[in-house]
């Protein structure tokens, strides 16, 4: 359906990647980590015992993965702030009604807004502790854009809503998907940014004509798949150079 | 006719009004001179509230009905303790929306998507308190009982007393599983929390967005303590599961962790 792109051919430079090489192996930490919950918990109806429950408490705390999640949410929120500011400015906004745009005006600037508030965070915990977040060089100024988009996402209505539905619940599914996995300040900012995605995805599948709230509980995804799914737009923070978050 | 509630309450776009001269109207509009004051006070939230206040809020008064119901559960000391806390929010919406659902089989009030909206909230509140008492078992423990709940009569009359209330019962519930979550001990736990607390978050966007508010007011959501909760709920309690049962005391539970 969507353009399918490779992330290591999407122009980035890969020394300005979000996920440096100690960022890499750490991922792959992430992955072990989040695979041997994902085999301690099965999906037995009724979750682990006490003592798995331990176990994979005792993995995450010991590998301390906040900063590689959040530098995962990290380019999420640049992937989702790119594709809606773009949105706003391309043809098939001026055709949208009033309460369209301004969903996709209220998401882009949300999603600004998760940006910087995970930058804040971000300089916050790199000036508390070395073994903060990584790659405190690639300041999102200096940045390179390295995120792409399918042909006519931003001139084809149906195309557009597609592909913000499409980014937006692979990111929300991710954020559940790793909720267990961070901590204290990091949980609070993740799980307040996740919520209002999730108010973003109804108002989307709302406006496009879709069940808002298909389910009564939300889905979640692991990192890998998402990174995976999210790497068509160039997205690398799960999927670069065949590193994957799980 | 210009709303006589439009002082106190939020305007709804006129695209979204049932433009009536009926008595019942009439009525369920003035009620809203109250009604809004009401369910302001019970259940606003202050942007000030923040998270650094979530685990000592000891210099509120907690009303005598909220310590009835709650009880131990405003100091978990274990998961089962958490889950049992949002088992009585999600009686309580779950109940919200039974009644406004029946209120409105008898008597329509509610226009354009809001009825199907409600039977759907109602159904995905009912899930959570199934899954929430079946969460608790499985630890353990043992599910609190359902407190008797009032709510604001207009809410049942009018549909726009009803999309505020309904805003606002949400937007509490949404503070507070995000207020509890680092209080959560057990990762699966904290996992099956968030998937509910993602839905109510769906539900508050839905239910703005029928009201014609905007779906996202802030790009980030705003937790609630567990005082908090308990103080802005305590009016909508008329008496707490254990004194309509017979037993002294709420249920406090304890089980696994």
């Amino acid at each position: 359906m969507f353009e399918q792109k490779k992330a290591a051919d999407n122009g980035a430079m890969p020394e300005a990647s979000e996920v440096a090489l100690p960022g890499r192996r750490r991922l792959i930490a992430v992955g072990a980590a989040a695979g041997a919950a994902g085999l301690l918990l099965g999906n037995s109806p009724i979750g682990p015992t006490p003592g798995h429950a331990d176990l994979v408490r005792s993995l995450r705390n010991f590998l301390h993965l906040d900063p590689i999640v959040m530098n995962f949410a990290f380019e999420m929120e640049e992937l989702q702030k790119e594709f809606f500011h773009s949105a706003i400015l391309g043809s098939a906004y001026d055709g949208l009604q009033g309460r369209e745009k301004n969903a996709f005006n209220l998401m882009a600037r949300e999603d600004m807004e998760h940006f910087e508030a995970i930058k804040k965070l971000r300089a916050r915990t790199s000036n508390k502790n070395s073994g903060g977040f990584e790659t405190s060089n690639a300041s999102s100024s200096r940045r390179p854009r390295f995120f792409n988009f399918p042909k006519d996402a931003f001139n084809n209505r149906a195309k557009m809503f597609a592909t913000a539905l499409d980014i937006k619940e692979t990111s929300l599914f991710a954020y559940h998907g790793v909720v267990d996995l961070v901590h204290k300040d990091h949980l609070m900012l993740a799980a307040a940014i996740a919520g209002v995605e999730g108010r973003h995805v109804a108002l989307l599948r709302e406006l496009n004509g879709m069940d808002p709230i298909p389910s009564a509980f939300e889905g979640s995804l692991g990192a890998q798949s998402a990174g995976k799914h999210l790497s068509r737009y160039g997205f690398n923070g799960g999927g670069r150079d065949g590193v994957t978050m799980q | 006719m210009e709303s006589p509630c439009n002082n106190n309450v939020e305007t709804i776009p006129e695209t979204n009004m049932e433009e009536t001269n009926s008595r019942r109207d009439t009525i369920a509009q003035a009620g809203l001179v109250a009604g809004g004051l009401m369910i302001g006070s019970l259940l606003g939230r202050t942007k000030a509230a923040h998270a650094d206040d979530m685990m000592n809020n000891s210099s509120m008064m907690m009303p005598p009905i909220a310590t009835a119901t709650f009880g131990s559960l405003l100091m978990p000391k274990s998961d089962v303790d958490i889950l049992n806390f949002a088992l009585i929010l999600e009686y309580l919406e779950a109940d919200f929306y039974t009644r406004a659902v029946q209120a409105h089989a008898t008597r329509p009030y509610l226009i354009g998507k809001v009825p199907a909206l409600a039977q759907k909230l109602r159904d995905d509140e009912n899930a959570h308190v199934l899954a929430i008492q079946q969460r608790i078992t499985d630890l353990g423990g043992t599910p609190v009982g359902k407190p008797t709940f009032q709510f604001p009569s207009e809410t049942f009359i009018s549909p726009v007393a009803f999309l505020q209330f309904a805003a606002t019962l949400e937007q509490t519930g949404v503070g507070a599983y995000l207020g509890a979550a680092p209080m959560i001990k057990r990762g699966d736990v904290l996992r099956f929390a968030a998937s509910i607390f993602g839905i109510e978050t769906r539900h508050t966007s839905m239910i703005r967005f029928a009201g014609g508010y905007l779906a996202a007011p802030d790009a980030l959501e705003s937790p609630l303590s567990l005082n908090e909760v308990a103080m802005r709920v305590a009016p909508l309690i008329l008496a707490p599961a254990a004194m309509m049962s017979g037993d002294t005391m709420p249920a406090t539970t304890t089980g696994a962790m």
